[in-house]
């Protein structure tokens, strides 16, 4: 993982009726994460993509909110060797109505993934575009369905 | 042939083998008996979208509706390559939806419908699922529609 990621200090959300994560048996869904400081909350990125952000900008953006979700992960379990594999993710891009190449940004999340967790780290997955994300414009929010071990 | 090769052939419906995996993504990724299928759109062998645009601009709901129903073509194929034989399916579990739609287009679910009844005509009452189906400003290729699926498998 980038240095960048490692040196920011995240925590898991924690807000009126929120949890970072959900345990049902050996499963974990996660709630959506942005590409934001989970302590401050300010977001690394913010803006559409096809408007104000660019692809590259948006991969990034996807692939930080990765790191975000094994930190959370990694909060949760204590190690992420407790992580058996990714189930599935679901990825929201925010996009100007003529921006296509959703997948592309998601790939940034998908990828790392990879890079971290070899092939448990391989996971089905939507991507999609959406009008608008919360937390100050934030371009990208995914939430994963994780099975650990047990 | 399995039961349901044939109740598909009747529909002639014509199942084929794909691969849409990229680095990292996989079709379906199964949990016990639980399959999770990724988001599959109205696409040809290939990935080629076979119809783009958004509802309530480009297209009327009944392409909407027959682009619902190539997305669950498809998303049987994926079913079908994973686990040899659609008879092993046991039921539907929940289907999400998502349609690309003009500010003004509501008719999300009459859009869905062309999924849904594809199930039923399928599996029978096995092809009954939960569903949401929600508008959005765009998707990937500028597909009109994208269904992602939980199916129950039996092991």
């Amino acid at each position: 993982m980038q240095n960048s990621i490692n040196d920011l200090n995240f925590s898991t959300l924690k807000r009126k009726g929120i949890v970072a994560i959900r345990q049902v048996g050996d499963l974990l869904y996660i709630s959506g994460h942005g590409p934001e400081d989970e302590v401050t909350g300010k977001p690394f990125y913010t803006g559409r993509l096809g408007e104000n952000i660019r692809l590259e900008q948006g991969y990034n953006a996807a692939r930080i909110c990765g790191a975000i979700l094994l930190r959370a992960l990694e909060d949760y379990l204590g190690c992420i060797d407790k992580i058996d594999y990714i189930v599935k993710a679901f990825g929201l891009i925010s996009s100007a109505v003529d921006f296509y190449d959703q997948e592309k940004v998601m790939d940034g999340f998908s990828d790392l993934m990879v890079e971290v967790l070899g092939r448990r780290g391989m996971h089905a997955r939507t991507a999609v575009g959406t009008s608008n994300l919360p937390s100050g414009n934030i371009p990208v929010e995914i939430e994963i369905i994780v099975k650990i071990k047990q | 042939m399995s039961k349901l090769d044939l109740k598909l052939n009747e529909l002639e419906i014509n199942l084929s083998k794909k691969d849409r995996k990229g680095k990292g993504i996989v079709t379906i990724r199964k949990y016990n008996d639980l399959l999770y299928i990724s988001g599959h759109g109205p696409t040809d062998v290939n990935g080629k979208p076979l119809y783009t645009g958004k509802l309530g601009n480009d297209l009327t709901i009944d392409e909407g509706y027959q682009a619902a129903r190539l997305c669950g073509i498809n998303i049987l194929s994926s079913i079908a390559d994973y686990i040899g034989d659609l008879d092993r399916v046991d039921y539907i579990v929940k289907a999400l939806g998502l349609v690309a739609s003009s500010p003004d287009f509501f008719d999300q679910p009459a859009v869905m419908h062309g999924f849904s009844d594809l199930m039923v005509e399928v599996f029978g009452e096995r092809g009954l699922h939960a569903r949401s189906a929600m508008g959005t400003n765009t998707l990937p290729d500028n597909i009109p529609v994208e269904i992602e699926l939980i199916v129950k498998i039996r092991d």
